[in-house]
C-alpha cells in the first residue's frame, strides 16, 4: 500500500434514518417531505426507548441533537414531528446503496448501515476522474434511490471521511494531500476522527483548538500526554492513514454482544436472571451462526440512576452454548450487582476462535448434549421464526424469550456491519 | 398527474423474460362497485428503486367513460403489489 497513490471514497447517507423514512413516505404518496420540516426518528417512549435516532436539518436548527431524549427535543420545538424507526426499510436502503457502489469497485467496505468506503484506485482507468465519478455517484443516489449522500474523496480512508464532512447535505468533496492545509487544518479539533469530548477538553487545556494546531504540535509531546492515541491523532491531523479498505467478508469479528433497556426497572433477582437468559439466547444464537466459540464472557448493567458497570471473565475453555453463557453471565452479574434497580443489562463475549477447534478442560462436563439442543433450537428458529421455541422458564410469564437487537437481531446498528 | 398511490387489483400477463404487462385493473372503492378499466396502451415502463424498494412504473392510457385518461401504474416487485400511482 505504501507509496502507491490510492483513491478512496467515503459515502455517507445524509441523516440516514430520517431521509430513508422521508423517501419511503414520499414514495408511498405522502405529500410532505420530512426533510423540509422539523422532524425526528425516535424510539417509543412507552418502552423507554424514547431517544432521538435521527433528525432533519430544520430540526437541527432548533438545537435538537441525536441521542437526546424525546421529551427534551419536544421542549425545544413544539411542532416537532416524530416517526418510529423502520429497520426493515433501513436494511433495504442500505443494501440498495451498497449495490450501486459495487458497480464502481469490487472493494467496498460497509462501515455501518449508512456509511461505506470504496477503493477507487483500480477503477479510475474504467470510470475516469475521481471527482466526476463522485459527483455521478451522488447524483445517482438522489435520482435512483430518492435520498441524498455525501461523497468524500481522498488518498486514504481518513481524508475521505473528513472530506465527506466538509459540506452537507448532498455534496461531493475532496481532500487531497495538497488541500490539507486549506480544508482540514482550519477545522476545530473536535471534528477530527477519533477526537472525542474528553480528548478535546485535554487538548484545549494546552491551547490546541484546530486540527492545524494539532498537526504542528510535537508528536513526542502528544505521545507523552496521550500515549499511543497521541501518535494516532497526530498522524490523522496530518492526513496520514494507511488502513486498507477491506471487504466485509474479510474482517474477523472480535466480539458479539447484545443489550436491552427494560420496559421497567428490574429489582428481583429472578427477573434479572430471566433477562440475562434471554440475552444469552440471542448472543449464543449469533455466535453459533458465525461459527465461533468464545472464551471471554462479560456483562454490563445500567442502573436507574444511569450508572454503568461491567464485569468480565476469561473462561478456562471455549464455548458457544447458551446454557454455559448464561451460567457465567449470571454469576458475573450477581458478583457486581449491589441491589439497585436495573434499567439496562447486556451480555457480550469475546476472544473468539473458530468452532471446531477447542481447548478441552479436565473438569469440563460433557457439553455434547447441550450442543445438540442448541443446534436443534437454532434450526427450529431459523425455519419457523424466533418465537417458535422457547425455554420453559419463559412460558406464561409474558417476558420476551429473546432480548437484544432490533428486527429479530438481524439488523446492524450504525457502526456495525453484516456478516 | 397527481400521486394517489392507491392499491389496485390487476390482471397481468407474465410472459417469462419480458417485463410483466398489465391488461386491466380495478380500484377498490370504499363504497359502491369497483369499476374495471382496460388498459388501452402502455407508452413506457421504467424500473425504479426509490428507498431501496424495486418497482416498475407503467405509463398508460385508457378510455374511461368519454375521456382518454393518462395515468401511471406501479408494481412493487418484492411485495408483488400493484397500485394506481398517478392519475
Amino acid at each position: 500500500m505504501d507509496g502507491a497513490k490510492r483513491i478512496i471514497f467515503h459515502i455517507d447517507a445524509n441523516s440516514a434514518y430520517l431521509s430513508w423514512t422521508a423517501a419511503d413516505r414520499l414514495n408511498r404518496g405522502d405529500t410532505l417531505d420530512l426533510r423540509t420540516v422539523p422532524a425526528v426518528i425516535a424510539g417509543d417512549p412507552d418502552d423507554r426507548h424514547g431517544i432521538i435516532l435521527a433528525k432533519s436539518i430544520p430540526a437541527k436548527r432548533f438545537g435538537i441533537v441525536t441521542g437526546e431524549s424525546l421529551s427534551s427535543a419536544r421542549g425545544k420545538c413544539r411542532e416537532l414531528l416524530v416517526y418510529p424507526p423502520d429497520y426493515e426499510l433501513y436494511m433495504d436502503c442500505s443494501q440498495a446503496m451498497y449495490e450501486i457502489l459495487q458497480e464502481y469497485s469490487p472493494v467496498v467496505q460497509r462501515y455501518s448501515i449508512d456509511e461505506c468506503f470504496l477503493d477507487f484506485t483500480e477503477s479510475e482507468k474504467r470510470f475516469g476522474g475521481a471527482e466526476q465519478t463522485a459527483e455521478q455517484i451522488r447524483e445517482r443516489m438522489r435520482e435512483e434511490l430518492g435520498f441524498t449522500v455525501n461523497v468524500g474523496v481522498g488518498p486514504n480512508k481518513l481524508l475521505a471521511k473528513m472530506a465527506g464532512e466538509l459540506r452537507k447535505p448532498d455534496a461531493a468533496e475532496t481532500i487531497w494531500p495538497w488541500e490539507i492545509r486549506d480544508k482540514l487544518w482550519p477545522l476545530p479539533v473536535r471534528e477530527l476522527f477519533m477526537v472525542g469530548r474528553a480528548t478535546e477538553e485535554k487538548l484545549r487545556r494546552v491551547n490546541i483548538r484546530t486540527i492545524g494546531d494539532l498537526a504542528q504540535t510535537d508528536p513526542g509531546y502528544l505521545k507523552a500526554v496521550f500515549h499511543s492515541h497521541g501518535g494516532l491523532i497526530h498522524r490523522y491531523a496530518n492526513g496520514l492513514d494507511d488502513e486498507p479498505v477491506t471487504a466485509n467478508a474479510d474482517i474477523f469479528q472480535k466480539g458479539v454482544g447484545n443489550s436491552a433497556t427494560m420496559r421497567y426497572d428490574l429489582t428481583e433477582p429472578e427477573e434479572i436472571s430471566r433477562a440475562l437468559l434471554a440475552l444469552c439466547e440471542r448472543v449464543g444464537m449469533r455466535l453459533r451462526r458465525l461459527q465461533y466459540t468464545a472464551s471471554l464472557v462479560g456483562i454490563s448493567l445500567k442502573t436507574d440512576g444511569f450508572i454503568r458497570r461491567s464485569h468480565q471473565r476469561e473462561l478456562s475453555c471455549t464455548t458457544d452454548s447458551t446454557t454455559e453463557l448464561y451460567r457465567c453471565s449470571e454469576q458475573l452479574f450477581f458478583e457486581c450487582w449491589k441491589g439497585e434497580p436495573i434499567r439496562q443489562a447486556g451480555v457480550f463475549v469475546s476472544h473468539l476462535s473458530f468452532a471446531g477447534q477447542r481447548q478441552l478442560s479436565l473438569f469440563q462436563q460433557d457439553w455434547e448434549r447441550e450442543e445438540r439442543v442448541d443446534q436443534a433450537v437454532d434450526c427450529i428458529r431459523k425455519k419457523f421464526g424466533d418465537g417458535a421455541v422457547m425455554r420453559g422458564s419463559f412460558a406464561n410469564t409474558g417476558r420476551a424469550p429473546l432480548l437484544g437487537g432490533v428486527h429479530e437481531g438481524r439488523y446492524i446498528m450504525m457502526g456495525g456491519y453484516e456478516q | 398527474m397527481k400521486i394517489v398511490a392507491k392499491p389496485i387489483d390487476a390482471a397481468v400477463y407474465f410472459t417469462g423474460k419480458e417485463t410483466p404487462r398489465p391488461y386491466r385493473f380495478r380500484c377498490r372503492p370504499e363504497n359502491g362497485e369497483a369499476e374495471t378499466v382496460k388498459i388501452d396502451r402502455i407508452f413506457q415502463t421504467e424500473r425504479t428503486n426509490i428507498a431501496g424498494a424495486p418497482a416498475i412504473v407503467y405509463r398508460c392510457q385508457s378510455q374511461i367513460g368519454d375521456t382518454m385518461k393518462l395515468y401511471e401504474l406501479r408494481y412493487f416487485i418484492r411485495e408483488c403489489r400493484w397500485e394506481l400511482y398517478k392519475i
